[in-house]
């Protein structure tokens, strides 16, 4: 009896919210349309969601029918079953979306009895948030998927200090690769075949992996959101955990999906609606910094190897050999040529000895190879614990600037030039994202990561439009050696290249080429860095005989940096094609920027290739 | 030839065009509030997993007397900030003690520390009532 009549009455006040919902066109709403990650759909009136999870939706049509999702939603209030990736009452469950409604339909507590949610109560305590921090992690070159950087979003707790940020939570978007080989890695990457997920960890651990295994610069944004949108944004980070998503590397990637979070926080904000085709962590950070009012200040957290390397070079050579001799041998520690060094300078030596150790036996560990246990390390401890002084300060910036300071990835460019006495004007374009002659602001310094760049060219004599080249990938690494942390210089590039001709002036060929060496930084004659690399060449093209030619090269060359806006790169590469077409040749280019503005510069090049020789003069803009 | 170069061409495109970090660290201990599971770890249970995973951090920073992430265990035992910098001294002063040798693990070291603290008046008191 008693059922029944509490069933009529959850049913009358059920059809009474559906009316006042509909009247209100709650499910049009944006609050509703970002907490249900609905997007348009080209060239229609529909909507689609991204989540790809049906435990995200109540309604069998909720990924595509947000009033019949808002419908399913209202009536799923009023039981106790439990649903969600989570299984718990849809109150609890979708608790953002219950908070909305609540106060858009100002529920009566009398007819639609609130449950208690312990759960969510817990786990939101143990979050105690007071604040958000988006973190930009900076490009990391050895990995691929790494290449842009990543974002993650901190929860500061209520009463943290600087000292304390490692203990708040952060959440983290990631695709799950488990199982997967490199081939399927690439097609499941760009084609959605990953699953995405949010996830909770303690800072320390995204730490752990991005600062101290990874060596990548942190950067931390502190947010200002009001205690509501925080509010939202936890309720919905809830409502996510174990919701699955396609993860698309392209656009639907880690960058992206913290842009919805904080739509759902703060819905007059449009971010992701920005980013059509792909979405680069480093833009978001720049469009999110465009956003009024939005971005507070940012603090750098330096790598580990960032720490050690600006302390060794802030050491004079001597102290610098003492280090080196301390790091290898640990057994040093008690030598006079220590001991007679003020406290101060000991115990920064020793400090800076063992961090290199055991950042030498985490970095060996994160390979899965397990290091023999370092008695070493402890002398080196012992020694540091018997002064009781703190260890001479030290200024310790990190490598990569702030990425919103830095000019915008995509350009576009136009040139006038002469190619063996034939006029040319050309058209250049290049998707993403930096290159070694464009200022450091923003990037990470001596490094390149060009991505689709390509230019079409006219010749006036002979009328029509030639595609004259185009990189599909080109990342290049110059890591200036130093005798603490040696690292290899690199380079790899895929992509069509001219291989000019007398009778064939816009000959092309697909290029694969690679090569590992070393480089150096001098400062004479001005900021320099000058580098050899010795590489395989190999070059496809129908004009070749055989169709083909390979073999070893060796490049030498220097970048001179006689400003932060001004850049020379004069380099000269011998080749000897052992297969195919044979033969020895040489090459030899000076490129020379000149940033006018952020997002403006000009840009001068000179090359001498296949017996040809190219002079150009070109203005770039960057968007 | 042709099959080569579009598989190398559709690598490098993949490869070259992704964002965000998809590598998990196999390494890293298994900290409570992942994706599926709602609750977190209790205090004690969050001291040592913060101790295990980062103690050549803590080793360091406790040898020096000062560092990020002896506050944050600091923080984790409860020591009142007030406090801290002494309770950064005890554990340099008493280094050898909370680190006998090179194989002592997180858990012993808390132990030790622990003994200590228990011993000295500023901080027994508060971990007796904890």
């Amino acid at each position: 009896m008693f059922h029944a009549a509490d069933a009529r009455a959850d049913s009358v006040y059920l059809a009474e919210l559906l009316d006042r919902a509909d009247a209100a066109s709650l499910a049009t709403r944006r609050e509703w349309q970002t907490l249900l990650h609905y997007r348009p759909v080209a060239n229609s009136k529909d909507v689609v969601s991204d989540a790809d999870d049906s435990r995200f939706f109540l309604a069998p049509t909720g990924k595509t029918d947000p009033r019949a999702e808002l419908a399913a939603t209202l009536r799923a209030f009023f039981t106790a079953d439990p649903v969600g990736g989570d299984p718990q009452p849809a109150q609890c469950a979708f608790i953002a979306r219950y908070r909305w409604l609540q106060a858009a339909l100002n529920f009566d507590d009398r007819r639609l009895l609130p449950q208690a949610c312990e759960r969510f109560q817990h786990w939101f305590r143990e979050l105690n948030a007071e604040a958000a921090t988006l973190i930009f992690a900076s490009a990391y070159l050895n990995n691929p998927a790494s290449l842009f950087g990543h974002t993650l979003l901190r929860l500061d707790q209520h009463g943290q200090t600087e000292q304390t940020r490692l203990l708040a939570y952060a959440i983290n978007y990631a695709a799950d690769d488990a199982d997967s080989n490199v081939f399927m890695y690439a097609i499941d990457g760009v084609a959605g075949g990953f699953k995405g997920r949010f996830d909770i960890l303690p800072y320390y651990q995204q730490v752990r992996t991005y600062s101290d295994l990874e060596s990548r610069d942190l950067w931390e944004y502190r947010l200002h959101l009001r205690p509501p949108q925080l509010q939202r944004l936890i309720e919905h980070v809830w409502e996510l955990r174990g919701i699955e998503f396609d993860y698309y590397f392209f656009r639907e990637n880690c960058a992206w999906q913290l842009l919805t979070l904080l739509e759902v926080a703060d819905p007059d904000l449009r971010l992701s609606d920005a980013f059509k085709v792909w979405t680069l962590p480093a833009d978001t950070i720049r469009w999110l910094d465009q956003q009024p009012g939005l971005v507070g200040a940012a603090v750098a957290r330096p790598a580990r190897s960032a720490a050690i390397q600006r302390r060794y070079s802030a050491l004079t050579p001597s102290e610098q050999s003492l280090v080196r001799r301390l790091w290898q041998d640990p057994g040093m520690s008690a030598a006079p040529e220590l001991t007679r060094l003020a406290p101060e300078r000991q115990a920064l030596l020793l400090e800076l000895a063992l961090d290199q150790r055991q950042h030498q036996r985490a970095s060996r560990r994160a390979k899965g190879v397990e290091p023999p246990p370092d008695a070493g390390a402890h002398h080196l401890l012992t020694a540091r614990q018997a002064l009781s002084v703190p260890a001479a300060p030290v200024v310790i910036e990190p490598f990569a600037t702030r990425p919103e300071i830095g000019h915008a990835s995509r350009r576009l460019g136009v040139r006038l030039g002469q190619r063996d006495g034939n006029g040319f004007v050309e058209l250049t374009v290049r998707a993403s994202y930096h290159d070694l002659l464009e200022p450091d602001a923003g990037y990470t310094p001596n490094a390149q990561i060009e991505l689709l760049s390509g230019a079409a060219r006219h010749y006036p004599e002979r009328g029509g439009l030639t595609l004259d080249r185009l990189t599909v990938l080109d990342i290049t690494s110059l890591p200036p050696f130093n005798t603490l942390t040696p690292r290899p210089a690199w380079r790899i590039h895929a992509g069509w290249e001219p291989i000019p001709q007398a009778d064939c002036l816009d000959c092309a060929a697909f290029n694969l080429s690679g090569g590992l060496g070393l480089a150096a930084e001098t400062a004479w004659p001005w900021r320099t860095l000058w580098f050899g690399l010795p590489g395989l060449e190999l070059d496809y093209s129908r004009d070749l005989a055989d169709d083909h030619r390979a073999g070893p090269s060796l490049t030498a060359g220097m970048l001179l940096q006689p400003t932060g806006r001004w850049k020379v790169l004069a380099s000269a590469t011998g080749l000897d094609y052992r297969l195919g077409e044979t033969g020895a040749t040489w090459r030899a280019r000076i490129t020379q920027h000149l940033a006018l503005e952020r997002n403006l510069s000009l840009q001068m090049d000179w090359r001498y290739w296949e017996g040809v020789s190219e002079f150009s003069l070109g203005l770039q803009v960057y968007f | 030839m042709k099959l080569l170069l579009n598989a190398a061409l559709i690598a490098a495109l993949g490869l070259g065009a992704a964002a965000c970090t998809v590598v998990t660290d196999p390494s890293s201990g298994s900290s409570g509030a992942g994706s599926g599971s709602t609750t977190f770890m209790n205090r004690q249970q969050q001291t040592v997993e913060f101790a295990s995973v980062n103690l050549d951090r803590i080793k360091q920073d406790m040898s020096a007397g000062r560092g990020e992430y002896l506050a944050s265990l600091a923080t984790l035992l409860g020591v009142e900030p007030g406090l801290q910098p002494e309770f950064f001294t005890l554990t340099q002063e008493k280094f050898t003690m909370l680190f006998p040798s090179n194989l002592t693990t997180a858990t012993e070291m808390l132990a030790a520390l622990n003994r200590e603290m228990q011993a000295d008046p500023r901080f027994g008191q508060r971990l007796a009532s904890n």
